[in-house]
């Protein structure tokens, strides 16, 4: 379990200098890793997934919140809006993500 | 009081050629070609929005802009003394702000905004007086003040803080402000380009032009300045400077034209061309400290009045026998005139021998400049009248495409550009008293001139009569015995300045030692450090008082230079760059040290031979 949230953790620093990358206006470098984050954001949204279902004593995951906010970023994607991009990892996504394993950790 | 309000007081006060610019384009203002709005952040701040040709831009983040701001700030590291950050964008401020509140300190920066309907919108909308506050931070907008770029540019960004400038634009200004990005990012390649080409200059002729300033002082006595003939100068005289690019040839025969109609000013390089087709110009110019002496070997050229800098080239201006001018500052001519009492106009020479006669037209009040032969740039590879052609070897990359005159492309050398440059700064910042028309026939595009025919030229500009011997003859010297005992004094005293200055680089470079032990045994400096410390910034600002230390300072650009910029950069560890200094600080005291004494070795035999003059 341990490692489960290490490799959450680690997909979630990764996908904040993502973020960071475009906040400082380094945009091609950022659609360059957009396929790269697309899989790490999978994979993440996997291990939570995982998580969630190997106690269901604890707080559920928000799929319907996770999707949509994937979706908008995708959307972002496609119209090459990296600042909502970023907006939308930092302020949504990974926003969430950091809530709700610190709630699981907790409980 | 409105925002609106707060912000122009502000703006006046600190930003006046800005504020006027705006004041003045009140009535473009009220016609935007940009539709600028805002709108709420998710956070509650606000958001920036531009409709440009029909397409709408967002300059912000929707959700939070300031967090947006201050991660975008955070890409910019403290790595100099002097950073400079030259941002393309004001947006609505956020990103300024967080720049200016990410690095607080030693920074410069400079603003470029591409859209005036913008600027104006964030005055009238947003509290950005802090910003407008801060002395620290410049704006430029286009179409509105952004004439003053360039100067701003070479101001904060001289040779040694080069390495420390950053060019970055606002997130969202990239696309809508594509082709004005160019345009900014060109100006920050021209500055550059115009730097690397001064110091190459002051690298090349360091010495020779000490050693020259020292010898050609000898004729300082007797000679007129600028400011002599300055008055006598006939009202509405056109001058025609006559430079020597490969289109001299085609219309050189007109000037014969021109004679004793205007005052014809020739640089070296043309004096043969011009001899050849007998005419004789009324001066010739001189300027580049190792000017090849071959230019003046005809005898006919020794008895041309010359504009002579003092730090011409000495062999050039030792065999001249005719009537000599000074022009361009100089320390030694400075402190003698200051010394004298009378008056010394300094123009800005510019870089090449052409444009410092036309600075020195201009200094002499002349509205109308005509420029003959100015080509500045490459004619089917000729480089120079007379058939001197490209030098061999020399491929493409190493020139620079411009516009023709016929708005053909041509190709310049990278110093040619940066004199098509200083033509078109001094153009536009002399808009009211300065024309300048282009009869070169051919060469580059120089903005800002009148492009015409020499022939047409002279029939509608030189209109006046002038004689070169009647001008000299009105402003003979008649103090000469005064002005040679005040410069046998001026040069006594920089002898005996060189000696004290050798005393206290000495001195210097063994506190800088003291200094470095203190700094390692104690792991920081301690009490006595800070004391040592103390001393030598003491000494350091008595050493720069000194008449001498700008005479020393040009004198070793050679290597100096580069070291200054290495004081420049930063490292992370504060002791770390307390040693890089320090240790830097000891080589260029030795520097100076061994600048002094060389000077001085050539200062005192001239000196003594100076002194024979009177008897």
């Amino acid at each position: 379990m341990e490692a489960r949230i290490a490799d959450i953790n680690k997909n979630v620093e990764e996908l904040q200098e993502l973020a960071k990358m475009f906040y400082q206006g380094d945009i091609n470098q950022g659609f360059a890793k957009m396929e790269e984050a697309t899989s790490k954001i999978l994979a993440m949204v996997d291990g939570l997934v995982q998580l969630s279902t190997m106690d269901s004593t604890k707080t559920a995951l928000d799929m319907n919140f996770v999707n949509a906010a994937l979706t908008e970023i995708l959307n972002s994607y496609e119209k090459k809006d990296g600042i909502l991009i970023a907006d939308l990892l930092t302020f949504e996504l990974l926003d969430y993500v950091n809530g709700w394993i610190e709630q699981w950790k907790e409980q | 009081m409105s925002i609106y309000e707060k912000n122009l007081e502000v703006l006046e006060r600190n930003h006046h050629s800005l504020y006027v610019a705006l004041k003045e384009a009140e009535e473009k203002l009220k016609h935007p070609r940009i539709k600028v709005w805002e709108e709420s952040a998710l956070n509650g701040e606000s958001v920036l929005y531009i409709e440009k040709e029909e397409t709408v831009y967002r300059l912000n983040s929707i959700y939070h802009p300031s967090h947006e701001a201050s991660v975008w700030s955070e890409q910019f590291e403290q790595t100099s003394l002097q950073d400079v950050y030259i941002l393309f964008g004001f947006g609505n401020g956020y990103s300024v702000r967080a720049l200016a509140e990410h690095i607080k300190e030693n920074r410069i920066i400079l603003i470029y905004e591409p859209s005036y309907e913008i600027f104006s919108f964030v005055l009238e909308h947003y509290d950005i007086s802090d910003i407008l506050e801060d002395p620290a931070i410049s704006v430029v907008v286009r179409d509105i003040n952004d004439i003053e770029f360039m100067n701003l540019l070479a101001y904060a960004v001289p040779w040694s803080n080069i390495d420390n400038q950053s060019f970055a634009a606002l997130n969202g200004y990239g696309i809508p402000f594509g082709t004005e990005y160019v345009i900014a990012y060109n100006h920050v390649m021209e500055n550059a380009n115009k730097l690397i080409t001064y110091r190459n200059t002051a690298v090349l002729f360091g010495k020779s032009m000490t050693f020259n300033s020292i010898e050609n002082a000898k004729y300082m006595y007797k000679t007129n300045s600028l400011a002599d003939i300055k008055d006598l100068i006939p009202e509405n005289l056109t001058a025609i400077v006559v430079a020597a690019g490969p289109s001299l040839d085609k219309n050189i025969e007109q000037l014969k034209e021109a004679k004793g109609k205007a005052m014809i000013i020739a640089v070296d390089r043309a004096l043969d061309s011009l001899l050849a087709h007998d005419i004789m110009p009324d001066f010739s110019v001189t300027i580049d400290p190792n000017k090849p002496s071959r230019f003046y070997d005809n005898p006919i050229t020794w008895e041309i009045p010359m504009f002579y800098p003092l730090a011409g080239n000495r062999k050039i201006i030792s065999r001249h026998t005719g009537p000599k001018i000074l022009f361009c500052s100089h320390l030694i001519s400075n402190e003698y005139y200051k010394r004298l009492g009378r008056s010394f106009i300094a123009e800005s020479p510019g870089g090449s021998v052409a444009t410092a006669a036309t600075s020195i037209a201009m200094t002499l009040g002349m509205k109308n400049i005509i420029l003959v032969g100015q080509d500045l740039a490459y004619y089917n590879g000729y480089t120079h009248a007379g058939g001197v052609k490209l030098p061999e070897g020399m491929s493409e990359n190493k020139l620079v495409k411009v516009k023709g005159i016929h708005g053909e492309e041509l190709y310049t050398g990278w110093d040619m550009y940066a004199y098509i440059i200083w033509y078109q700064e001094l153009i536009a910042n002399n808009k009211d008293t300065l024309h300048i028309i282009d009869a070169t026939e051919g060469g580059a595009l120089i903005r800002g001139t009148e492009i015409m025919d020499l022939k047409d030229a002279i029939q509608e500009y030189c209109n006046s009569t002038f004689d070169v011997n009647a001008l000299l003859e009105q402003c003979k010297l008649t103090d000469v015995k005064e002005r040679y005992q005040v410069s046998v004094k001026l040069f006594e005293d920089m002898v005996q300045e060189l000696k004290d200055f050798i005393k206290k680089s000495e001195k210097a470079a063994s506190l800088c030692n003291d200094l470095l032990t203190n700094l390692i045994t104690h792991n920081g400096l301690n009490s006595k450090g800070l004391r040592i410390s103390k001393e030598l910034s003491e000494l350091n600002t008595a050493m720069d008082r000194m008449f001498v230390s700008g005479i020393i300072e040009g004198y070793i650009s050679e290597e100096g230079l580069d070291e200054m910029k290495e004081v420049n950069t930063l490292s992370k560890e504060e002791k770390e760059n307390q040693r890089k200094t320090f240790e830097l600080s000891r080589t260029i005291y030795e520097m100076n040290k061994k600048a002094s004494q060389e000077i001085l070795e050539y200062m005192e035999p001239f000196l003594e031979s100076y002194k024979k003059i009177e008897s």
